[in-house]
């Protein structure tokens, strides 16, 4: 048992000295309160799935195409209750009123949706009393996007329909940052006047179904069995993935992994603190020893104090927690349903708890070896204690990477990807290390060597090998720290530059779907600018030279997916924005092959080198039932990616002129006139879609822009944790800097020289670490932007200074605070004793 | 022998050496003494002549490389660290040069603390000892408030309060003014001498030496 005096005089020791309890908290209080938001998070998104999953997907089982339903199959879905059905058909199309136009995301749907949850319209009256047929709901933006009102009248299409009402939530459309264009509801019945449904590039076909769990799979057994080998696609509820279940299952658990690496450096700032205050009760342990105390009580009186801290600082986080969210809901807003109701969850309340006491009990135990170290003979020597040997634990290190396997295991519910997660953080970790080691020895052999000529510089900078600094440690964190954080903001800005802020000179601004070829002239006329015309042919890939896609889809690397639709084209020529990487004949894109049944074929490199097929192979495609062979006969690339249109696979003209097909187009126009433009094209053809590219673009900033907001955040905390390491290992070398102070204080030293010691040392081993890490970012990056990209790589200068000099800034703070504290207080007191 | 019978502390043959840089250094050479039941031992000898480190071995504070010491029958040499706090708890007391007392606790706080450690907390002894020393007005103060002498008057209190058969003290007045040092010794010696503590003390100063049943002089780690 403890005494109660044990426990008082270590309270007494631990909370006399604000500053062990502060650090202890800080280091807990971030990584915590981080880890429990992510972790509610991730659990009311969870939740939030659980309880709407049916009513997200829209039914028990749900069907999927990109064509009419076959007859059989709607035959068959008549057996059903027609209350338990809906069909669904959702599609982009410019919407026409007050000689405005603009891009709509059309949902038609019969009338017994929604089979689950509940979609709503502003006057509250039951969705299809408000929408008869022959009128829509919309969304509000539509109303304030064409200046209309409830009652107003809107061209859709061929036809005109009475906006009834406006749309105000979908039980399957929680998101609205994934899809572009604004909604419309409507009848199905009401489609067929729009004449939209023909050609049309991109119609999504869905039944809904209302199924008891007994009929379920009995549906989707005889369902399956229809389907045959038709390119229709059917599911559970609990089989599809709403956009929602990838968030939680991307995003935030890509967040949580950052968070896992704070929680571990903030083990590593409790080591310090502990190792401080340990170090310092040395004298009071040795006399306890001498006194008679048995060392279990003195370890237990430790332990109850640490864990007694660890539990203050999970209540601590949790309020840290629940201010975030009060204020953060905004980071959060392009990816989560706006109806979500996020609440810090119990379950992750314990969960941080145990995590903050786990952690501390690990490294209080391995903390608590340094007692063994205190030997009561020490009470009788005048010799001060010798210093703490470096206790070499491999067990303990194994149990530390063992706690973090388990937590990753936790998080990810899944074995395989634990430990490859675990293998590749220690490995980049390793990594990080060895260059930090590597780079600190070639400073120390530069400033022993007389590199350094200022005394003072070579003084602080042998200050950062100081024994029991944490300097490799606190160098590792920043400089990986950094490292992310640059990178995030290099990617950011060279694709804001190129894409988004200065949308490319050349590149086309404005795209035409659904055009057909007699519309090209009245078009040409319109637009008054160039306009390129791509011809559309949907095919799927069927064998690769002879070996089916089925055989090769395990086989092929993830670069893309041989089993999607993909869209081939033709052309006499090649683009203007690509060039013959190879040819089998003197730089013609086609050459025949005098095979009579196949044809030849132009590829993109890229999917080539995807497909492990040279010119001479060939690539059966299926296109809606015929199949057609091309053998390759050219290989193009692209100069630069952007927003122009490309196709992997390219036929001479004669070969798919007759396919069906689908066209668009692409053109540049003065900004201005873009949007006078769509709103004359969707007059005239209504069936064509216009998108602005400008305006996509700035919406994929928008989304972006969040993204890395909340990486940039997350990779913060890892910053604020390095700076934990370094407070905690200024604090455990504390008495040492103070006797060198001392000394040189001493001798004469002035105070600004003390202080300049302790500045440039930070500075020197801070900024180091921070160069190091921007080097490597600007590596990576470079390749990500000019390899992965396409694109011109810049630099955001001014960022970069800002960033610079903010670390410096904080850096010296520390030395000048720090500095302040042991030379200003405890100096002189410390000279007298020598004395 | 009959003397053994009443003897609280016998060392027999003690050695102990220090490593220094792979040469050993041999402080303490063969070295027996007995020290009785409330018998007060003083010992001597120059400056580095192996006095504490004789004391540190005799109190169990330290192994010895060779011999034996048994107090109250008991030998520590074979008893792991744990048992020999266990016996630092129950039957010794102990008194430095730089007081060693523990910072956090105040003065009755220090002088309860070897009661609480047994597992027997005695407020009333507690209050007897503080009485003793004349520190009843400065219970509640804090070790850095004191001054050297009531430092030591504390350490006193604390050294005697759970009746140890023996009290080990390390140059007890080598901090302390001549006055202060006379004060602390008498203390010292009338509280040995009423609970029947023996009472071995490490010391330069000739005047303690006077007042001891017997002088150990050490020189060059044996006994002369
Ligand atoms: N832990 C140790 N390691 C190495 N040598 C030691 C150690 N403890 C003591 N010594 C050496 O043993 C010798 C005796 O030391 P000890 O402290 O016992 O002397 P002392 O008689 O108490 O001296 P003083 O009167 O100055 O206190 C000294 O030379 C000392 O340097
Ligand atoms: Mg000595």
């Amino acid at each position: 048992m403890t005494s109660g005096l044990s426990r008082k005089m270590l309270n007494r020791a631990w909370f006399g000295k604000p500053v062990y309890p502060l650090l202890f908290g800080l280091s807990l209080w971030v990584s915590l309160a981080a880890y429990l938001t992510l972790d509610s998070l991730q659990q009311s998104v969870d939740d939030y799935i659980d309880s709407n999953q049916l009513a997200m997907v829209g039914g028990d089982l749900i069907m999927t195409t990109r064509q009419q339903w076959p007859e059989d199959i709607q035959q068959k879905v008549a057996e059903l209750p027609q209350t338990d059905v809906v069909y669904d058909y959702q599609f982009n199309a410019m919407l026409y009123a007050n000689e405005q136009s603009l891009l709509a995301r059309i949902k038609a749907v019969t009338p017994n949706y929604p089979l689950y949850g509940e979609a709503t319209v502003a006057s509250n009256q039951n969705l299809w009393q408000a929408v008869q047929p022959g009128t829509v709901a919309v969304e509000a933006q539509v109303l304030s996007g064409l200046d209309l009102t409830v009652g107003d009248s809107v061209q859709l299409g061929e036809a005109s329909f009475v906006i009834a009402d406006e749309l105000t939530a979908e039980p399957d459309r929680p998101l609205t940052a994934f899809g572009f264009g604004a909604r419309v509801l409507m009848h199905a019945d009401d489609l067929p006047q729009t004449q939209l449904m023909g050609q049309r590039s991109r119609i999504g076909y869905r039944i809904e179904m209302a199924l008891g769990p007994s009929q379920l799979e009995n549906w989707k057994n005889e369902l399956t069995i229809l389907i045959g080998s038709q390119e229709i696609n059917i599911e559970t509820a609990a089989e599809s993935d709403t956009a929602l279940a990838n968030v939680s299952a991307n995003f935030l658990v890509f967040l949580k992994l950052l968070v896992v690496a704070v929680v571990v450096l903030s083990g590593v700032g409790l080591f310090s603190v502990m190792k401080a205050f340990i170090r310092g009760q040395q004298n009071s342990n040795a006399i306890r020893r001498a006194l008679g105390e048995q060392m279990r009580p003195i370890k237990q009186s430790y332990y109850r104090l640490f864990i007694l801290m660890a539990l203050l600082s999970a209540v601590v986080a949790y309020g840290l927690s629940v201010l975030f969210l009060m204020f953060s809901q905004n980071y959060f807003s392009q990816f989560l349903p706006a109806d979500i109701d996020i609440q810090i969850v119990w379950q992750s309340v314990i969960k941080i708890t145990v995590i903050a006491v786990a952690m501390t009990l690990l490294v209080s135990y391995q903390g608590l070896r340094l007692l063994a170290l205190v030997k009561p003979v020490a009470v009788l020597q005048q010799q001060k204690i010798p210093r703490n040997r470096q206790t070499r634990a491999w067990g303990w290190s194994l149990t530390v990477v063992l706690a973090v396997f388990l937590l990753m295991v936790i998080e990810l519910d899944n074995l395989w990807r634990a430990v490859q997660i675990t293998g590749g953080l220690i490995a980049v970790l390793l990594v990080f290390w060895l260059l930090s080691v590597l780079l600190l020895k070639a400073l120390k052999w530069l400033v022993n060597h007389h590199w350094v000529k200022h005394w003072l510089s070579r003084l602080a900078i042998q200050n950062v090998f100081r024994k029991g600094n944490h300097s490799v440690l606190f160098f590792t964190t920043l400089s990986l720290a950094v490292m992310v954080m640059v990178m995030v903001a290099l990617l950011n800005h060279s694709i804001d530059r190129q894409l988004i802020s200065t949308y490319p000179e050349d590149a086309p601004n404005m795209f035409l779907l659904d055009v057909q070829s007699e519309q090209h002239e009245k078009l040409n006329d319109m637009i008054k600018a160039p306009v390129t015309y791509y011809p559309v042919v949907r095919a799927r890939i069927k064998t690769v030279n002879g070996v089916s896609a089925d055989v090769l889809k395990e086989q092929l690397g993830t670069y893309d997916d041989i089993s999607r639709v993909f869209n081939l084209s033709y052309a006499e020529d090649l683009l203007d924005t690509e060039y013959l990487k190879s040819s089998r004949d003197n730089k013609q894109l086609f050459t025949d092959w005098d095979d009579d049944v196949v044809v030849p074929m132009s590829i993109l490199a890229s999917i080539a080198d995807y497909l492990q097929v040279n010119i001479g192979d060939e690539i059966t495609f299926n296109i809606q039932g015929i199949n057609l062979t091309g053998r390759i006969s050219s290989i193009r690339a692209r100069y630069e990616r952007g927003p122009n249109p490309f196709f992997y696979f390219i036929f001479p003209p004669e070969v798919l002129a007759k396919a069906p097909q689908i066209q668009f187009a692409t053109t540049r126009v003065d900004d201005q006139r873009v949007v006078g433009l769509q709103t004359a094209i969707a007059q005239t053809f209504p069936g064509i879609t216009t998108l602005d590219g400008a305006a996509i673009a700035r919406q994929i900033k928008s989304f972006v822009g969040q993204l890395s907001q909340l990486v940039t955040l997350f990779t913060g905390l890892a910053v604020v944790a390095g700076f934990m390491v370094l407070l905690t290992s200024l604090l455990s070398t504390s008495q040492d800097r103070l006797q060198d102070s001392a000394y040189f204080r001493l001798l004469g030293m002035r105070t600004r020289h003390l202080y300049a010691i302790n500045v440039i040392e930070l500075s020197v081993l801070g900024l180091l670490a921070g160069l190091v890490g921007t080097l490597l970012a600007m590596t990576v990056s470079y390749f990500m932007v000019t390899e992965w990209f396409n694109l011109q790589f810049s630099l955001p200068f001014y960022t970069l200074f800002l960033g610079a000099l903010m670390l410096w800034f904080v850096l010296a703070g520390i030395a000048l605070l720090y500095g302040r504290m042991v030379i200003g207080r405890q100096v002189m007191q410390r000279i007298r004793q020598m004395v | 022998m009959t003397n053994q019978q009443s003897a609280v502390l016998v060392a027999e043959h003690l050695s102990k050496s220090f490593q220094i840089d792979e040469i050993g250094i041999s402080v303490i050479k063969d070295v027996s003494l007995q020290v009785k039941a409330g018998e007060f031992v003083v010992i001597m000898g120059k400056s580095g002549s192996g006095k504490s480190t004789l004391l540190s071995l005799l109190a169990g504070l330290d192994y010895p490389d060779s011999g034996r010491i048994m107090l109250n029958q008991d030998d520590l040499t074979v008893m792991d660290e744990e048992q020999l706090a266990l016996k630092r708890q129950r039957d010794m007391g102990f008194v430095f040069q730089s007081f060693h007392l523990i910072p956090t606790l105040t003065v009755a706080e220090n002088v309860a603390f070897p009661l609480q450690i047994a597992g027997k907390p005695d407020s009333e002894r507690v209050e007897e000892l503080l009485q003793a020393v004349d520190l009843n007005h400065r219970r509640d103060s804090m070790p850095h408030q004191l001054s050297g002498g009531e430092k030591q008057r504390t350490a006193l209190a604390r050294a005697l309060v759970s009746k140890p058969s023996i009290v080990f003290a390390d140059e007890p007045t080598g901090n302390l003014d001549q006055k202060n040092a006379n004060q602390v010794m008498d203390l010292l010696i009338n509280l040995q001498q009423s609970f029947g503590s023996a009472l071995v003390v490490v010391t330069h100063d000739q005047a303690v030496a006077d007042r001891a049943d017997r002088v150990i002089t050490i020189v060059d780690g044996h006994t002369v």
